[in-house]
């Protein structure tokens, strides 16, 4: 730990003030409203609350659906990151894209990929049933497991990410040192890998467990058929009843439930020691052996077909005349892309999007590297609760947040509602946490030794930080910066609350096709999204390859 | 060092570019503000409306219904106009004073089964009705009315919006019970049934025609929309339409104007006449082709709708006063109680 800063400098003032400004102000305004206040201070919305059954009911089954979720995701993530860096399964490349692929499929219509496959008259339940002559279809994809399975496949990228860029960093010393000392391979991993591994797993555990809470797609997709309600899509039903207060009350539990994970991931970590010196730039791969082909043939044919399901099946709709018709050369057209071309608005919406996501996830990463880095690396008092309020925005579903934001900036001190920087805002508040968990998993592992020792050599704190620090930290960097941008890209319920004219965005235009035009269009608009992020992604390699290759880092 | 350089100066540049972008995306503030649904509709009537006056409306869609509830809650709503959703909202600006009471010279060619008191206007006719798969129920199979819903044959295979998570679906639910002589046996048998929910009523027309359920209860407009989408494609529509002997469930689509008393005099002309074209006949025929019903006897209904609809009368102010109690009832219901 780096003696630094009892005194907040200039920036570091200016950063904490922002994040009050910007990020408690409006949680703090939710928080009072749940109350009643301004106005007659009241408990009634927490009363009513705690005499619904369907509540406690919601509270169970967002706990189970997160934790499984959680697990799930963790051992997925973390078992196909060590495959793809550890291991000599062929196909790795091939693995990382199908990952990515995997998170860029936006779930509000990426879920329907897994009903028409799963769902009562899915294919692979029509198949099963058939082939074993049932009468019921086996598979129940409707129930709180089939909202938990989908949304762990949906979100162990994050997980795969966080472990990914630290296992790539870590020193094979270690290892090495082990396995000279006659430790075998489970003893390595367990003794070895694990701890120097967990603050990432811890970070990326706790982002899937806060998204999950708040992730109204899947969960009203796949709950609601049967009654099966989550905290979130309790939250939808008091904004449908225009129950403001009741909604606030309710994102109060959710912000407690992620607030309480949080301060559970910092007293796991403890002081865990960092660990990592330095990069060496080669990995310790371990030969699988006879082992290589059957494990590489599972994992691939697993990632593929989590990936490649809902995104073929989003693609076959997008082709589709008319919605429920089989696929079939009578039923194909390209008609629902023209329809994009015909429509001006796509076009704005998407050059839009494009921008605030830019901006946001520029911002976004900023902050979240100044937030990390104040909450690792020094003594500041108050450190962990600053972090610990960045990261709370995560939880709270997206139109409470946009209430939240409406309050705080309708009026003065900075009406900022009805610009185009609300929404900039919004996503910022919104999604800078997953930039600021992932950074902060990577800073606890760096060991703050490298910094000193470029400062000893004379160098300023600056430049320790932009010689030897970013560049270490830099996959998970890119990875914030690349998150934030995904989910900006395709964020509904915030848009939807915060545009107006001149400042639509694809999430609009994907919630209101759906309702006129159909699901094909939409699911059209969604793949050319994709494409979209897809070559973004790309070209962002190309450049990360170019800076950092070149300087032999 | 001199290469980190250039990067940083051309990243600096670049964000200083996106930041002169965005803010360009404010446009010139146009007059009103008129929030309307679904997007393709706006457009259209934007379009027409904007023709004779001008660039004047700074049109605001997607489920704005949750939008306004935010902006009563901040004491400062926005919106000068309001055209769509249901009649829950409308009610409850009512009751707090926000809607300015204006009759329409339109208003005298409106049929008198929409004609409404209070201080917004009905402006599109919307009906729940029952659709079914065609391609696993035959017409005959199909059922003819609420209570044909009930039929074992349909166990597991009937879908409805959720009332908790939809205003419409909730209308739904309530004139169900209402018409049952305010019993709640018919959602208690629903409920044995093993119904199916969607997250709106809008919804169920999109999960009958995937086959994941064969029938269901929903708003006929998103169902019409479909179907004439299909035989414009030359297609077999997949939905069909069944308009219940009982009567179908009315959900009118209102507008109104929202009380401003810093709104200029002008802009109250200009928002008065939006009102007038949303009634005037031009305005009901680009409604039309979305699947509403005109509220005016001189524009015809959509093809694929019957002349004279049989209609179930529901108590909307009952709906509106009692939402708790009749919320907290549904959950009791479906709980098995």
């Amino acid at each position: 730990m780096v003696k630094f800063a009892k005194k907040p400098g200039f920036i570091v003032a200016g950063l904490i003030w922002a994040l009050l400004f910007f990020f408690a102000y409006p949680l703090v305004l939710l928080l009072l409203k749940g109350f009643g206040l301004p106005g007659h201070l009241t408990l009634e919305p927490y009363r009513d609350l705690l005499w619904n059954p369907l509540g406690w009911e919601a509270l169970r089954n967002s706990l189970v659906v997160g934790a499984t979720t959680m697990l799930l995701s963790l051992v997925l993530g973390a078992t196909l990151a060590w495959l793809a860096t550890r291991s000599d399964i062929p196909g790795r490349r091939f693995l990382r894209i199908m990952v990515f692929l995997t998170f860029a499929t936006p779930p509000y219509i990426g879920t329907l990929g897994w009903i028409q496959a799963l769902g009562h008259s899915g294919w692979l339940n029509l198949l099963l049933m058939r082939a074993f002559g049932l009468a019921r279809p086996p598979i129940e994809i409707y129930s709180l497991p089939g909202i938990a399975v989908v949304m762990s496949l949906h979100l162990y990228p994050l997980v795969f990410w966080a472990t990914e860029g630290m296992l790539l960093r870590l020193d094979p010393v270690y290892e090495e040192e082990a396995a000279l000392l006659g430790a075998g391979r489970g003893k390595i991993f367990f003794k070895v890998v694990l701890p120097m591994i967990l603050p990432a797993l811890l970070s990326s555990g706790l982002l899937v467990f806060m998204h999950s809470l708040s992730c109204f797609a899947v969960a009203a997709e796949l709950g609601l058929p049967r009654r099966r309600y989550l905290l979130v899509t309790l939250v939808y039903s008091t904004l449908s009843h225009y129950d403001v207060k009741g909604a606030c009350a309710l994102s109060a539990v959710l912000v407690a439930l992620s607030g309480g994970a949080s301060l559970l991931r910092r007293s796991l970590l403890g002081n865990a020691d960092a660990s990592v010196r330095a990069e060496t730039g080669r990995a310790r791969v371990m030969e699988l052996g006879a082992l290589r082909m059957p494990v590489g043939i599972l994992a691939l044919t697993f990632t593929a077909v989590v990936a490649l399901l809902p995104l073929l099946s989003l693609v076959g709709t997008s082709l589709t005349r008319a919605w429920g018709l089989p696929l079939g050369p009578r039923n194909l057209t390209l008609a629902n892309y023209l329809e994009l071309l015909r429509n001006l608005l796509v076009a704005r919406a998407i050059r839009n999007s494009l921008a605030f996501a830019c901006l946001a996830a520029c911002i976004g990463t900023l902050l979240s590297l100044g937030i990390g880095y104040l909450a690792e690396r020094t003594r500041l008092r108050g450190r962990k609760t600053l972090e610990l309020v960045t990261t709370l925005p995560l939880a709270i579903p997206g139109p409470v947040l946009a209430l939240a934001i409406i309050l705080a900036f309708i009026h003065s001190p900075l009406p900022l509602y009805n610009t185009p920087w609300i929404i900039v805002l919004g996503y910022t508040v919104a999604f800078t946490p997953i930039a600021l968990l992932t950074v902060s998993g990577g800073l606890r592992a760096v060991d703050g030794e490298l910094e000193e020792a470029a400062w000893t050599m004379g160098a300023s704190r600056l430049q320790g930080l932009q010689k030897v620090l970013f560049p270490l930290l830099r996959k998970e960097i890119l990875a914030g910066w690349i998150l934030i941008f995904l989910m900006t890209l395709r964020e509904i319920p915030l848009s939807l609350m915060l545009h107006t004219r001149g400042t639509e965005t694809v999430g609009v235009i994907l919630f209101s096709f759906r309702d006129t035009l159909g699901v094909e269009v939409t699911a059209a608009l969604a793949v050319v999204v994709m494409v979209i992020t897809l070559v973004g992604r790309l070209w962002v390699t190309g450049i990360e390859r170019q800076l950092w290759e070149k300087r032999g880092v | 060092m001199l290469k980190s350089k250039k990067m940083l100066l051309t990243t600096l540049l670049g964000l200083l570019v996106l930041i002169w972008g965005i803010q360009g995306m404010a446009n010139s503030p146009a007059k009103i503000t008129v929030y309307m649904g679904p997007i393709p509709l706006a457009q259209k009537l934007e379009a027409a409306f904007e023709a004779e006056h001008g660039d004047v409306l700074t049109v605001v869609s997607g489920p704005w219904c949750r939008r306004v509830r935010a902006e009563m809650e901040a004491g400062d709503i926005k919106a000068d106009v309001l055209y769509g959703a249901d009649l829950s909202i409308y009610l409850l600006l009512w009751g707090v004073g926000q809607l300015l009471p204006y009759s329409s010279p339109e208003a005298t060619a409106i049929k008198p089964e929409f004609r409404a008191e209070g201080p917004f206007t009905l402006a599109n006719g919307r009906y729940a009705a029952i659709v079914y798969n065609k391609r696993f129920v035959s017409p005959e199979e199909a059922p003819k009315g609420w209570n044909d819903l009930l039929d074992s044959k349909w166990k597991g295979k009937v879908v409805m919006g959720d009332p908790l998570l939809c205003s419409a679906a909730f209308a739904i639910v309530c004139g169900l019970v209402q018409s049952h002589g305010f019993d709640w046996d018919y959602i208690r048998a629903l409920r044995k049934n093993e119904v199916m929910l969607a997250n709106n009523a809008g919804k169920v027309a999109e999960v009958v025609a995937s086959g994941e359920a064969w029938v269901g209860i929903c708003v006929h407009d998103a169902a019409l929309r479909m179907i004439k989408k299909a035989e414009k494609q030359g297609l077999e529509p997949v939905l069909g339409i069944v308009w219940p002997k009982e009567g179908a469930i009315p959900i009118p689509r209102p507008a109104a104007i929202v009380w401003d008393e810093e709104r200029s005099e002008e802009d109250t002309t200009l928002a008065k006449a939006f009102l007038d074209f949303v009634l005037s006949p031009e305005g009901q025929r680009i409604a039309a082709k979305y699947g509403f019903i005109p509220v005016r006897a001189d524009v015809p209904t959509p093809a694929g709708i019957p002349k004279r609809i049989r209609a179930i009368p529901i108590d909307w102010d009952w709906i509106s006063k009692h939402d708790r109690i009749l919320r907290d009832k549904w959950q009791a219901v479906m709980a098995g109680n």
